[in-house]
């Protein structure tokens, strides 16, 4: 489910609906589970599920929706408070980070690094070859990082 | 050029594991029934064993059936009664009169040799 999650926020970017998504995406799974031909592609299958249901979603969403619910500060109390606020401050900067990848980059980073794939685990399942995914994971890493250093440069400034 | 694994632990949803195991709890809800319908539809180790036991009793009937016929073809005694009309057979099997010319160690004589042609028998 995590994977299907790391897919569906590669394509959405908001943690709340990648979440929703993962769901749908692994209840659709399991009640097509007859479909799957090869049991060794269960993964690849999987995150195909995940893609096309976030790109449905942020279809439907985007005519819908102005402000995304991931934008809205949680409501808590005391210390709970401090540390979700910390967290979601935390993810509102790593998404903004991600921004300006692709959608494949974002989606290799997030699998390697949030899931813990291997590259041959992510070449297998995204169909690409293990040269292209570490090329995409380097590439993703350095800009996430050079973003985050900017902002940082900028806060110190402010 | 550092290449470290990012830290993306705040976008982890199992940071908040009450949360997401009431998204896991949600999704096992929802496929149960398609589980269960399954696991029913499913055959019982029984009706597999018998479904085998449809095919293959009846392959190793044949297959017996096979084995025994070759076994006795082959074991099968030789002796005079198999010997046919052949007249190598014939001789093999002692079923052969030798003629007296043969027996007398003498030249056949054209009377012997019309007996042998139209048959001693």
């Amino acid at each position: 489910m995590r994977t299907a999650y790391a897919v569906a926020l590669s394509v959405l970017r908001q943690p709340a609906d990648a979440e929703d998504v993962a769901q749908e995406t692994m209840v659709t799974a399991w009640q097509k589970l007859d479909q799957l031909d090869d049991p060794g592609r269960f993964r690849a299958w999987v995150l195909q599920i995940a893609r096309r249901r976030a790109l449905n979603f942020r279809r439907d969403e985007s005519a819908r929706r102005e402000l995304p619910l991931d934008a809205a500060a949680p409501v808590a109390s005391g210390e709970a408070t401090d540390r979700e606020t910390l967290r979601h401050d935390l993810r509102a900067r790593l998404l903004g980070a991600m921004d300006g990848l692709t959608d494949e980059e974002r989606t290799v980073l997030l699998l390697h690094d949030l899931d813990g794939l291997k590259h041959r685990e992510i070449a297998a399942s995204l169909d690409l070859p293990a040269g292209t995914v570490r090329y995409h994971l380097f590439n993703a890493r350095r800009a996430v990082r050079a973003r985050l250093a900017d902002e940082r440069q900028e806060d110190d400034h402010a | 050029m550092r290449d470290d694994p990012l830290d993306l632990t705040p976008l982890d949803p199992s940071q908040d594991p009450e949360r997401w195991r009431g998204r896991m709890d949600a999704v096992m809800q929802r496929v149960e029934p398609s589980i269960r319908s399954r696991a029913a539809a499913a055959p019982t180790v029984l009706e597999l064993i018998r479904g085998w036991a449809r095919v293959a009793v009846p392959a190793a009937a044949v297959t017996a059936g096979l084995v025994l016929g070759i076994s006795q073809a082959v074991s099968a005694p030789k002796g005079p009664n198999l010997a046919g009309t052949d007249p190598v057979e014939q001789w093999l099997a002692g079923d052969v009169t030798i003629p007296a010319w043969l027996r007398a160690e003498r030249p056949p004589s054209p009377t012997d040799l019309l007996l042998g042609l139209g048959g001693a028998r």
